[in-house]
């Protein structure tokens, strides 16, 4: 009995480490095939033509759209950032879907706002006195998803913009954005950008800084190189106006978005697709200890679920974006499941008697040493795929946290991602 | 068995951290010695400007130029470039002179024979630079004008920025022409660089380009023109206002208050109101507002009782813009029954007495 059980224990430790060795193996090429593709990003385009595209008139409107259910300080703060955001010719429509009379009275006064006439179904449409173009929907009580859709329906632009004042903001994001769309008007229907914030001098500050790089090389630029860059909590995303009055369902992210326009673009076989800036416009702020870790984690992990429940709304349904987001969600769900069950099958049954320590020994170079690894890899890929060198002692600090980086937080950070596949929404 | 798959994934993974670790050296190697290179353009280039500046006020001494130039020519030039938007006229061509002098002008010509893509644009953006001086020009002209077919973007940008710099009628207006025949972006960047020949094109470049018979070119023209916001001599601009394509007659629409207008233009723009377009009914409203056209006073009364909320407003804005009668008539259509045509005119009436306009 104990023969037999001590034979399939080792045999599942065996099993669950080769799959997480392939996993990692995967891992690194895209890493590697993020290097390319950010190397090839940077060749396509030196130049900063935002000082001209900010004072010409040729530039299409662009919408920045919010949802909002109070007027609290930090609420109109963020409006007021939205407002400020360089460009030739931007709006800002604010949904404020559910408000009470006192809090619409509190933009009112805030932005000496006109009630205007608007072919969209609202309480009241307000707008703010030039130069300020601010447009205010006062809508009845609906979810956010649907305040959004209403405030894409009221604006004029050409393009819309969906910006996170939370984040930290290049305030020249729009124009940023819009270069790759000018450049391909027929083919990018959407620009999505980010890319890691300076890390905090921290050791989990320097873990948010590998996490970060690892999803800007492989959510970002691997993806992209594949036309299937979907944006994560944080990004910029400015997307066409048209395609998106087309876009199927409630969507209520930017990844929701997207990935809609993925689908729409793959079953109708046209060449539209959404671009990716690797630059600093738009990214969350670095977290600096281990709480921030944790609600970097979980706001990723939430908008992956959600898209995850949203994708069988789109046309082409999960498979909207091929192969990208079952990689996804395997890589967030099931590989840090398996992964909890492999330290519990192979640590359990090494003290138990039940595996031997080679079958310890690889379960544990599968897993720590190859995290360790694609880790410093992220930090070197970046270095290859950027034209000039960083800070020597900025880059070694980051390339070895990624050994304390799999040994303890790796195994934290499994269970927060399996908890945050359960986490509703921010 | 497990021996066997314990020692494959060692080797392999050793393998691997041996790359990585031979990687992370060289990218150690490289930041260092770009942080040298950095602390030493930082140490330099203040330096090279100082003498710059002197030599653009009137020193003549080239000596100290000559040993920067020695030093580091990447330095040099990186410091004359970013003159670039600061000098104009004498003071350009004194640098230019100076550049050509040096050898520098040479040097940047072979650097756009590069293989290297990054050296090559560089080099051209360098090159434009110059090229607005005349004895440059006879140096670097000749690959400016190759360049006009080069499958990169960024170079024939450069390329045309600087034939546009350096002014030859035949050329801008080649310069133009590709323009019209760009993306959107180079469009947009152009068209900034061309704003200052406006007049020299709007004699046969621009009426050409108007009268194709391809909407896509003719449209990209009107875009470009609208994108001046300058008063253009141009005539004859309003028969596109009988063009099928509607995005051809709204932006002839924008340009109406930028041309010389007939009676019978007027007339056009006026009628433009009663378009089956919608969209093509507003830019006529946005363009009789800017006109202020005493004329269309009953034909914008009327656009503000459709019932339509965008016209309602864009009429009703364009009402307050006209002197005395329009607010008396916005005055009178705010006691409207009719909710869209009330609120458009009160919002307008606001807005123009916030702003003191009336």
């Amino acid at each position: 009995m104990t023969a037999g059980a001590a034979q399939t224990v080792s045999l599942a430790v065996q099993v669950i480490a080769l799959v997480l060795f392939l996993g990692g193996a995967a891992s690194f090429l895209m890493l590697l095939r993020g290097c390319f593709a950010l190397r090839r990003l940077g060749r396509v385009s030196s130049r900063d033509d935002t000082l001209v595209l900010l004072k010409s008139a040729m530039v299409p409107q662009i919408s920045v759209v919010y949802a909002a259910q109070d007027a609290l300080l930090e609420t109109r703060k963020a409006v007021r950032l939205l407002i400020d955001l360089h460009s030739a010719n931007h709006e800002v429509v604010l949904a404020l879907h559910g408000v009470t009379p006192e809090v619409l009275e509190e933009w009112r006064r805030e932005f000496q706002l006109f009630e205007t006439p608007r072919s969209v179904e609202a309480r009241g449409v307000w707008e703010a006195q030039r130069p300020t173009r601010l447009v205010v929907l006062d809508l009845e009580p609906c979810s956010r998803a649907e305040a959004l859709q209403t405030a894409v329906r009221a604006s004029n632009g050409t393009f819309i913009g969906f910006i996170d004042p939370h984040a930290e903001l290049n305030m020249e994001v729009l124009l940023r954005l819009l270069r790759p769309m000018l450049e391909q008007p027929d083919e990018v229907v959407a620009c999505c950008g980010t890319a890691p914030p300076v890390p905090k001098a921290s050791l989990a500050g320097r873990f948010a800084a590998i996490e970060m790089l690892r999803h800007w090389l492989t959510r970002g630029a691997a993806f992209a190189s594949w036309n299937m860059v979907t944006p994560g909590p944080g990004w910029a995303v400015v997307v066409r106006r048209e395609p998106l009055l087309n876009a199927a369902g409630a969507w209520e992210r930017p990844m929701e978005l997207v990935l809609n326009l993925h689908g729409q673009a793959r079953t109708k076989r046209n060449n539209s697709k959404v671009a990716f800036l690797p630059h600093r416009v738009s990214t969350l702020p670095a977290a600096g200890d281990l709480k921030g870790l944790r609600e970097l984690v979980r706001r990723d992990q939430t908008s992956i679920a959600s898209a995850w429940r949203y994708a069988k709304q789109v046309s082409g349904g999960r498979r909207a974006i091929g192969w990208g987001l079952p990689a996804l969600r395997a890589n967030r769900l099931w590989r840090p499941l398996l992964e909890t069950l492999g330290y519990v099958l192979a640590i359990g049954g090494f003290a138990a008697g039940l595996v031997g320590w080679r079958v310890l020994a690889l379960f544990l170079l599968c897993t720590v040493a190859t995290g360790m690894l694609v880790s410093m890899a992220a930090v070197i890929l970046r270095e290859l795929a950027e034209f000039q060198g960083s800070d020597p002692v900025e880059l070694a600090g980051t390339f070895f946290s990624a050994i304390p980086e799999n040994l303890g937080y790796r195994q934290l950070r499994n269970l927060w991602l399996i908890a945050g596949l359960w986490d509703k929404g921010d | 068995m497990i021996t066997l798959e314990l020692s494959a994934v060692s080797m392999l993974l050793a393998a691997y951290a041996l790359w990585i670790f031979g990687m992370f050296i060289a990218a150690l190697l490289r930041g260092a010695a770009t942080r040298r290179a950095q602390q030493r353009a930082a140490e330099l280039e203040p330096k090279i400007r100082e003498v710059l500046i002197h030599y653009l006020a009137g020193a003549e001494d080239r000596t100290e130029i000559r040993h920067y130039v020695k030093e580091s020519r990447a330095a040099v030039s990186t410091v004359l470039l970013s003159f670039h938007t600061t000098i104009s006229g004498g003071a350009r061509d004194r640098l230019c002179e100076l550049a050509l002098d040096q050898g520098l002008v040479h040097e940047w010509c072979q650097q756009t024979r590069s293989k290297n893509l990054a050296v090559r644009r560089a080099a051209f953006v360098r090159l434009a630079f110059a090229c607005s001086y005349e004895p440059c020009r006879r140096v670097g002209g000749e690959i400016l004008l190759d360049a006009l077919n080069d499958a990169d973007d960024e170079i024939r940008l450069e390329a045309c920025r600087a034939l546009v710099q350096a002014g030859v009628p035949e050329e801008v207006e080649s310069v133009f022409e590709a323009a019209l025949g760009s993306n959107p972006l180079i469009r947009i960047l152009l068209a900034e660089d061309l704003r200052r020949h406006a007049a020299v094109l709007c004699k046969r470049a621009v009426p050409e380009a108007l009268r194709a018979g391809d909407s896509a070119r003719v449209l990209a023209a009107l875009d470009v023109l609208v994108a001046w916001e300058r008063a253009l001599p141009l005539r004859g601009l309003f028969n596109l206002l009988q063009r099928d394509d509607p995005q051809i007659r709204i932006q002839t629409l924008h340009l109406a208050p930028l041309v010389e207008m007939t009676p019978e233009d007027m007339a056009s723009v006026l009628d433009a109101l009663a378009d089956p377009d919608e969209r093509v009914v507003l830019a006529a409203a946005q363009s009789v507002g800017r006109l202020r056209l005493q004329s269309a006073m009953t034909a914008l009364a009327r656009c503000l009782r459709t019932g339509n909320p965008e016209l309602a407003r864009v009429s009703a804005a364009a009402l307050a813009e006209i002197p005395g009668t329009g607010a008396v008539t916005l005055e009178e259509l705010s006691d409207s029954s009719n909710r869209v045509t009330a609120m458009a005119a009160r919002e307008a009436l606001g807005r123009a007495r916030q702003r003191g306009a009336m």
